[in-house]
């Protein structure tokens, strides 16, 4: 028999190969998001109302799924479980998912049933519970929109993460911090009228913000602490004290120092200690984002004339200009995934807009090139697939990197700016 | 040993015996297809001669006018005396009756071309090109009308993912499972979302078997 095997193995190989290669091409005809479908849920209106309104925001701000209008179902609801819904008529206006949800009051406290399900072949996705208070569910719904990325198309959370951002309100600029959905948004450190708190930057771990405060008459560099809450000084020197940035592996942090005459960019320890000059050129160097593995930082600098992107390789020091694109070039900041940069760029025109490039420099492209509102301050998801910006109309939005429509996660007439996205809330 | 040396010769007799019988066969003269008659073809003899030996009946007159058809000369065989006598029959004639009786030649169909590539001019193989060339556009613009390329992917030209499907005599999907994966995860997710949502095709050209394999590759939009 081993005598013959091989024979019959060549057998079989020719076999496959003279076998039909049936080989067939689809090539796209377009990009199109996911679409979902998602009647009203069961239950009392004023918690439905509000819960189906942030999933359906939540369900915009991912980028990768779209709603389909309500109007166009041939049952609008209220469906309160996936049983009760009957998915060819969710199939037939094109629906590649169902979401049904109800909610049920027990005093102070709900209980929230959402579910998920792959409108071709009825599979259900997800299927949670949650019980909170009443007040708080929009938490639950952050969690299930996270488990619903990934259960439905492996992508990372992004919900169950919080924005930091500067909110002027009453003559003077504080701290705000919101969900990353723009819920549940709160001041967190109040100056004096007339104070300015400026620059704040999240730790990797999300137990810290740094930030700017003018609260002694100098633009001094602050740490807050959220648990338990506490405010340290951090670089307290004559001059200013700006930008800070966290180091991605290491307890330290960066930051703009003017006390040698020249605004360069130091490294100093959490204490503000053992301080090291990472820039000397002359001129502004300012708004350090470090890469993801640590070995690169991006920055802003007006040596070469104009505020231009720069990358320094923190091992030779060696820098390396990336930006060369209209009038002004600023505030980089790297992707989580350490591959690609955002900033603030000024077109030929005079307007900011986000741009964005890959970390080497090349593939420029300017996000939103006709939009109406003014972008700056960009800053990235903790999947690096999104972006929050400020808006000229003072209010934050969320994008995605290939140019699709902002959704705006701030309504409440506050002026927003400097938004700074944290990592997850664990 | 004994038995064997029996089996031996019993076969080689059998051989011998079989191999002869050809030979006899085909050494023996054909049975001829017709009848063969002596004809003489010299003219006849003068008057007085001693060439008239024998005398021979005057043969029947075969009616004069062509013989026309195999049919019409075997009845003429048929009246005719036990000294048969062959009449050369009208060749010509014969040959284009015979011509005619012959089924009409085929006319060469005329070449077609369309917009879908040009038709056979002749052949099968080209024809069950055509049909299967033709089932290719409808499985893809069935696949085109259910996917396109999802939003959240950077979209590069060499961005593929292939799917194997098995696909039934009548196009009802058997079964199908991811071949080779794009490296995004979110372009496959889209692609096995818009593959569950077909469950038949147009049935394949696949002949007398029961069911087939095809692989399906899956490209971005052109310009990408």
């Amino acid at each position: 028999m081993k005598r013959f095997l091989p024979l019959l193995l060549v057998f079989v190989f020719v076999g496959t190969l003279g076998a039909q290669n049936n080989q067939i091409v689809v090539q796209a005809q377009g990009i199109k998001k996911m679409r979902v479908a998602m009647p009203t849920f069961a239950g009392p209106a004023d918690l439905t109302v509000p819960t189906w309104a942030q999933i359906k925001k939540d369900i915009e701000i991912t980028g990768v799924f779209e709603l389909i209008d309500p109007k166009a179902y041939l049952n609008q609801g209220p469906v309160g479980a996936l049983a009760q819904a009957n998915l060819k008529d969710y199939a037939l206006i094109g629906a590649d998912f169902l979401i049904t949800g109800s909610i049920e009051r027990m005093g102070t406290n709900a209980t929230l049933r959402l579910e998920a399900a792959e409108v071709a072949t009825g599979r259900v996705i997800s299927r949670y519970a949650y019980r909170q208070p009443a007040n708080i569910l929009y938490g639950s719904v952050h969690d299930f929109m996270d488990r619903f990325l990934k259960d439905a198309l492996g992508l990372g959370a992004i919900f169950s993460s919080r924005i930091v951002a500067v909110q002027k309100t009453g003559g003077a600029k504080v701290l705000y911090t919101c969900w990353a959905d723009g819920s549940a948004g709160q001041a967190i450190i109040k100056g004096r009228p007339g104070d300015l708190v400026l620059s704040p930057a999240w730790s990797p771990d999300g137990q810290r913000i740094a930030f700017v405060s003018y609260a002694r008459g100098n633009p001094d560099l602050y740490l807050y602490q959220l648990f338990p809450p506490k405010i340290m000084p951090l670089s307290t020197y004559r001059g200013l004290n700006s930008a800070p940035a966290f180091l991605p592996r290491e307890r330290k942090i960066a930051a703009t120092l003017s006390k040698d005459g020249n605004q360069d960019i130091y490294i100093m320890d959490l204490s503000g200690g053992h301080l090291n000059r990472l820039t000397t050129a002359w001129g502004i160097d300012t708004s350090p984002s470090f890469a993801p593995d640590g070995r690169f930082m991006a920055f802003c600098s007006d040596s070469g004339g104009s505020p231009q992107i720069y990358r320094m390789d923190l091992s030779s020091r060696g820098i390396q200009r990336l930006t060369f694109q209209g009038r002004k070039n600023s505030e980089p900041v790297y992707s989580p995934r350490g591959d690609m940069i955002a900033f603030t760029h000024m077109g030929a025109d005079g307007r900011f807009r986000i741009a964005v490039m890959q970390a080497d420099g090349s593939g420029f492209k300017v996000l939103h090139p006709d939009f109406a509102i003014e972008e700056e301050s960009p800053s990235f998801s903790p999947d690096g697939r999104l972006l929050v910006y400020a808006g000229s109309d003072g209010n934050l939005y969320i994008c995605d990197l290939y140019g699709s429509k902002p959704v705006r996660i701030t309504s409440d007439g506050g002026r927003y700016s400097q938004p700074c996205w944290g990592p997850l809330v664990r | 040993m004994k038995s064997l040396r029996v089996y031996v010769i019993l076969s080689l007799f059998l051989h011998v015996a079989f191999f002869g019988a050809i030979i006899f066969t085909a050494s023996r003269k054909p049975r001829p297809v017709y009848d063969i008659y002596d004809v003489s073809i010299v003219a006849a003899p003068a008057p007085g001669s001693q060439m008239q030996g024998r005398s021979v009946e005057p043969r029947p007159r075969v009616p004069s006018r062509a013989v026309k058809g195999f049919e019409q000369i075997a009845k003429a065989q048929a009246v005719k005396d036990k000294t048969p006598s062959f009449k050369p029959i009208d060749l010509e004639n014969a040959s284009g009756r015979s011509k005619a009786a012959e089924p009409p030649e085929m006319e060469e169909p005329e070449e077609q071309t369309s917009s879908a590539g040009a038709y056979p001019s002749a052949g099968p193989s080209a024809g069950a090109r055509v049909k299967v060339n033709m089932w290719v556009a409808e499985v893809q613009a069935t696949f085109r009308s259910v996917w396109q390329a999802p939003y959240g992917v950077p979209i590069k030209k060499d961005l593929k993912a292939s799917f194997t499907i098995r696909v039934a005599r009548n196009g009802e999907i058997l079964s199908k499972r991811l071949l080779l994966g794009s490296g995004n995860a979110l372009y496959d997710k889209s692609v096995e979302l818009a593959l569950n949502k077909i469950r038949k095709l147009p049935p394949p050209p696949i002949g007398g078997e029961a069911a087939a394999d095809y692989t399906i590759t899956f490209i971005p939009p052109a310009g990408s």
